[in-house]
Order: structure tokens, then C-alpha cells, then sequence
């Protein structure tokens, strides 16, 4: 095996890498990898698993030999083991997939380290977190909106399908959404099928939506046809009302409120409800937008786009590219999570790492000590 | 005459009386039964119907809280919050030793909850007991503000408290009681705070609300980091987080009641100008 490279000053050799095993949707067995940087503690990248449960990682071999006889260990079997391959013994191939499975999360989360060796030689180490896990419950109420003399009718998400795309996303963290049954309410408001967002406080149709058979101690998820009273030129599908913002703006009862679609134009897929939910589940865990900045001044560059707090849904296109974002300008339109109806969607990553120069990262921490507090995300 | 005809009717009054009763005690029996099975499948809406049934639910729901299945035990805590009464506040304190961090979480919700009910001992039996600093901090938070427990058994776990994040509840617990020393610690904690760790310290002090938090809110006017999420996706229009700066005047506000020149409310980002208002003062 012999590899040829010319190096001015300093190169970074990268003989491995890890990378989430499939793109397209989120699943349950397929984790995105917190590849962010090459800085302390981890020197590397972090992927996890939920204690009990097996998921696929793929290590794609980048200036090495397909020949190279390359072997997986674990570094402690007593948190994580390797299922297959079982012997550890990897393929011959570019890309090799590889299944851990979590054994023990310890009283929260506990990290080791997958290693591939040539010989007795470390060439790559994937630090695998393994969670114990939590369960989150989430209430999802079907409502028809009556109003200006019209019956309603009920709104079309498919909820099941949306719940379970949720789960798959938050499942890779340690965090179980435990999917209650749907509650299905009519309420009244000004317009048939509408919820009005003005005024935005105590009195108004959100406070009152929110209010309407709230059950305690469980996310509520209000699924509605549509959403009424966003700025002009903007249409408004989703809005999270976690309990800081409840109160901030006089509400009694926190929420998420997940629209079909707006005038003339409907959702098509049900990832483009999952991911509004998981998202705004995320706000309900305190988790900020991508380093709290705001649209337009969101944050563009490809790791961003590939999180699920990044701000947009449906990314902001990239063709001319903003001047004020040129800084953190994209490599990539595609995160790895589909294209969605039009532009490149955001992706699901919650990050693992906790890069020093970010002042909201370790979002999984971050979610986990949340669920974990006497609040809760409630 | 009337007198003779009540008489006459009084097996059929009694028997009918006899009858609600019954039939009462039915009702409530088959609501009890559907509360256990709510809570036995893991039902959240079991909150609900303990509402709906008060105190009277605690016996059985406080035996569910012994069950092996740790979602059971978490699902009868959140009942136990919704009913609350003496027993439930006894049970919460043993909880706050359970082995599952969620039922811990939610029976110290319970406790927050329920401060009036607390019974002293219990708190601080849980506080010598627990291996998680978590809960000794989170157990001392409650225990600041429950008059019952004097304050010489909170100040012996102050003085004998280790890990620094057992002892940060403890800091404020004995501030709240008036601990100079502790008072110059919390403000130290709350000055050398950045991120996520400054966000705890002021909700910290929201809970205290004292007139020596003055001088270490000072300086968190000049802090503009972003600490709550207030926003709304999909309503760009409104403020997105509450800063450092924002949440430190609300409290000066609420502590001083001082009627600035601008409305105080827990929904804004103040500009400059108001920033150097509450500045000068503090400073005047």
C-alpha cells in the first residue's frame, strides 16, 4: 500500500472517515456523525447510540488502500460493542459499514472509542456515546378550526407517519418521543380552517388554540390547516411556543402548532411536517437557532445546514448567494436529508461535540439536562 | 299530620340516600380503577383525571410510585403534582432517590410545586442520602424557600458540601437566608457566569429578588449574549431571545420598582438608550 502526496507546509492526511450511512430521511438506524472539527477533547469524530439499541455507521476509506487489511475494536465492549462486523475484520471496499451496538449509557451517557487499526497501528478513532434513554411524550390534537359561519374540516397531516419521522430523529440522541393518541378537538375562531398569530399574546387564537384540552407533562402538538397573521410576503407553517415564550408573551400553556400549508400552497411530504416538529421540539428543550443567529442573518455554511436548529425548513437558496452571508457560504445545497419540494432541506444533526469557539453547542447535552430539570421541556 | 307522613317516608328517604351514596362510591371506585390503568399503561392523560379527583387519589397513586417500571413511577409522580397534599410531598422527597432520572426530575418539580407542603425532615433526609449533586442543589433551591427548615441545618450542609454543583443550591439557599458570605459567593457566581451557566445564575436570582443583587446586575447590562428563546418561527417579527442584559433590567425593575422612562416587560430587547437609563441609575 503506498499512497503519493505532495504537501506544501502542512497537510492534513485523512486515511478515514465517518459518515452517516445513507441520505435521503432520517431513520432510526442510521445517525448522523458530529464530524465538526479535528479540535479537543475528541481530536475527531462523534457519533451515538442508544443503550439496548444497534445502528449503522459507514467508515469510507479516503487516502488509503482498499487492500489494506483494516480491523474495528471497541475500546471498552462493556459500553459499546461492534455487532458486524462481529470479528471486526472490515471489508476490502471504499465504503465500510459498520453496526455498534450501545450496552451501557451508565447514569446518563457514557463515551469510548471505535478504533481502526492497521495491524497494531491506530489509524482512526470514532468516539461512540452511548445514552441511556429518556422519553419525552408528545400529545398530538387533530383540530378543526369552525368560523365566519363555515364548518371546518380536519387537517390532512398524516400523524402517525409525521410522529414516527420524529422519533427517528431525536431516537439517535437517547431521546424517546413517546407518541400519545391523537386528541381530536373543533373550536371556533374568525376564519373556517385558520388560526389568526395577531395578536400575538393572552387573548389571542394561538393562546386560546393552546389552551384546548392541554394535557400536562407532555409536549402538545397542535395540527391545523392553516396559520394566519405572518408578516407580509412570509407564510407562516409552524410555530413553537415553548413555556419561556409562553410566558413571555402572556400565554398560559405552551405549544406547537404545525400547519398543512398556507394560502395556495399545501406541504407534499411528511418530512416537511417532521422536521418542523422536531425542530421546534428542540426550542422546547432550549436549544437556540445555530448560534441564535436570525433570518437573514442565519447561519449558511454546510455543518449549519446540516443541523436541525438551523433556521429554514427549505433552505434559503444559494444562487446569487446573499453578500451579507459570503462568509459562511455553503459548499453544499444537499445536507445529506433530500432536496425537499424545491431547495436543499435542512438536516436532523443534534450536535454531540461542544466546539469551544460556538457559545450554544452540545445540543444533546444540552436537550438531556433539560428533560432531566424539574421543568422539564414541558 | 306532616310529621306522620315524613316518618312514613323515611325507609324510602333513607334507602334512596343510601342508594347515591353507593352509587357515588361506584363512580369514584371506577374512576379510581381508570386512574391505575391510565397510569399502568403510561397514559400522560392520567394527569387529568387525578386533577379531576383531588388529594383522594394519593393512596393508590402513591403505590404506583413503587413500581418496577420506571415510566409507571414517572407517570404517577406528574399525578402526584397534579393532586399534591402532605402524603404526595413525602413521597416526593423519597423520590428524589429513585433510580430513574425522570422520576427524580419530576418528584423535585413536585416539591417546587408544593413548597407549602413539604415536611423538613424528608427534604433533608433526601439531601444526605442522594449520590447526585443535581438533586443536593436542586434539594436545597426548595429548601431556601420552606421557612420549616432552619437555616442552621442548611448552613452545616453549606459549610460541609464539596461539589461545586451541589453547593451552588446551597450558595443560594443561604443567600436567600441572608448569609453575607454566601451573598458575596452568589454574586461571584453570578459575575464570572458566561452562556448558558449566567442564564441559571439570574434565574437564580429572579427567585431571590433582593436589593444586594444591585451591584452584580450591574455588570450584566454590558452582557448582550442572547440567554432565552423567546422567539416564534415563522413570526420573525417578534424578539427572538431575551439577553443577559434584558432579563438583568427586569430584575432591577421588579427589585428597586423604580419606574423607568420606558415599559418593563418580559418581551423585549431594550435599545441603548434604555440600557444606559438603568446604568446611570444604579450608578447615581
Amino acid at each position: 500500500m503506498s499512497v503519493s502526496q505532495e504537501v506544501f507546509k502542512i497537510e492534513r492526511i485523512v486515511p478515514l472517515l465517518a459518515k452517516r450511512a445513507v441520505n435521503g430521511e432520517p431513520d432510526a438506524t442510521h445517525p448522523d456523525v458530529d464530524d465538526r472539527g479535528f479540535l479537543t477533547p475528541e481530536f475527531g469524530p462523534v457519533v451515538s447510540v442508544t443503550q439496548g439499541k444497534t445502528v449503522t455507521v459507514r467508515l469510507s476509506r479516503r487516502k488509503l488502500d482498499d487492500a489494506a487489511a483494516l480491523t474495528a475494536v471497541s475500546t471498552d465492549t462493556s459500553v459499546f460493542t461492534i455487532a458486524d462486523p462481529a470479528d471486526g475484520k472490515l471489508p476490502n471496499t471504499t465504503d465500510m459499514d459498520v453496526q455498534v451496538t450501545g450496552v451501557n449509557g451508565g447514569t446518563d451517557s457514557k463515551t469510548e472509542r471505535l478504533q481502526v487499526k492497521f495491524g497494531e497501528f491506530i489509524l482512526f478513532e470514532l468516539h461512540v456515546t452511548v445514552f441511556k434513554e429518556l422519553t419525552v411524550d408528545v400529545t398530538p390534537h387533530a383540530i378543526t378550526i369552525n368560523g365566519g359561519g363555515a364548518n371546518g374540516t380536519a387537517p390532512v397531516a398524516n400523524i402517525a407517519a409525521v410522529m414516527q419521522k420524529v422519533q427517528d430523529i431525536w431516537g439517535h440522541y437517547g431521546i424517546k418521543i413517546g407518541v400519545k393518541p391523537t386528541r381530536s378537538s373543533t373550536v371556533t375562531f374568525g376564519t373556517v380552517n385558520s388560526v389568526n398569530s395577531n395578536p400575538f399574546n393572552g387573548s389571542g387564537e394561538v393562546s386560546q388554540l393552546l389552551g384546548t384540552d392541554h394535557v400536562p407533562r407532555t409536549i402538545n402538538a397542535y395540527f391545523v390547516g392553516q396559520i394566519a397573521g405572518a408578516a407580509p410576503g412570509l407564510i407562516t407553517l409552524g410555530l413553537g411556543i415553548s413555556r419561556p415564550t409562553a410566558t413571555a408573551h402572556g400565554m398560559s400553556n405552551p405549544g406547537i402548532i404545525l400547519a398543512d400549508g398556507g394560502p395556495g400552497f399545501a406541504r407534499s411530504y411528511v418530512m416537511f411536517w417532521a422536521n418542523d416538529l422536531a425542530h421546534e421540539i428542540g426550542h422546547f428543550f432550549t436549544l437556540q437557532h445555530v448560534e441564535n443567529a436570525q433570518i437573514p442573518n442565519d447561519r449558511q455554511d454546510s455543518w449549519s445546514r446540516r443541523q436541525l436548529m438551523q433556521n429554514r425548513n427549505e433552505l434559503a437558496g444559494v444562487s446569487p448567494f446573499p453578500a451579507n452571508q459570503l462568509n459562511n457560504r455553503p459548499r453544499f445545497n444537499d445536507t445529506g436529508y433530500g432536496l425537499g419540494q424545491a431547495r436543499g432541506r435542512r438536516g436532523c444533526m443534534v450536535t454531540l461535540k461542544h466546539l469551544p469557539q460556538l457559545h450554544f453547542d452540545a445540543e444533546a447535552t444540552t436537550s438531556r439536562a433539560t428533560i432531566n430539570s424539574p421543568a422539564g421541556p414541558f | 299530620m306532616r310529621f306522620a307522613r315524613l316518618t312514613a317516608r323515611a325507609p324510602l328517604l333513607i334507602a334512596a340516600a343510601l342508594l347515591m351514596q353507593n352509587c357515588q362510591a361506584q363512580e369514584a371506585r371506577k374512576k379510581m380503577q381508570d386512574l391505575v390503568r391510565q397510569v399502568l399503561d403510561k397514559d400522560t392523560a392520567a394527569t387529568l383525571t387525578a386533577r379531576q379527583m383531588g388529594s383522594s387519589a394519593n393512596l393508590e397513586l402513591i403505590k404506583l410510585t413503587r413500581n418496577d417500571d420506571a415510566q409507571v413511577r414517572r407517570i404517577a409522580v406528574y399525578c402526584l403534582e397534579e393532586t399534591g397534599g402532605a402524603d404526595a410531598a413525602v413521597a416526593f422527597a423519597r423520590l428524589t432517590l429513585d433510580d430513574d432520572s425522570q422520576v427524580r426530575a419530576a418528584a423535585l418539580s413536585g416539591l417546587f410545586r408544593h413548597k407549602a407542603e413539604v415536611v423538613p425532615v424528608t427534604l433533608l433526609n433526601a439531601f444526605d442520602q442522594t449520590p447526585h449533586p443535581y438533586v443536593r442543589q436542586q434539594l436545597m433551591l426548595v429548601a431556601g424557600k420552606v421557612p420549616g427548615v432552619a437555616t442552621p441545618e442548611i448552613a452545616k450542609r453549606y459549610q460541609a458540601e464539596k461539589d461545586p454543583q451541589a453547593k451552588e443550591g446551597l450558595i443560594v439557599a443561604m443567600s436567600e437566608r441572608g448569609n453575607a458570605q454566601a451573598q458575596a459567593e452568589f454574586l461571584q457566581g453570578l459575575g464570572a457566569s458566561r452562556d448558558r451557566d449566567r442564564s441559571r445564575w439570574l434565574d437564580y436570582a429572579r427567585q431571590i429578588k433582593e436589593k444586594w443583587l444591585l451591584p452584580g446586575l450591574l455588570p450584566i447590562l454590558d452582557d448582550k449574549t442572547p440567554l432565552v428563546w423567546i422567539g416564534v418561527d415563522g413570526r420573525p417579527d417578534l424578539p427572538q431571545s431575551l439577553r443577559a442584559c434584558d432579563i438583568a433590567i427586569n430584575l432591577i425593575a421588579e427589585i428597586t420598582g423604580h419606574k423607568f422612562s420606558f415599559p418593563i416587560a418580559g418581551n423585549v430587547n431594550y435599545t441603548d438608550e434604555q440600557i444606559a437609563e438603568v446604568k446611570a441609575f444604579l450608578q447615581g
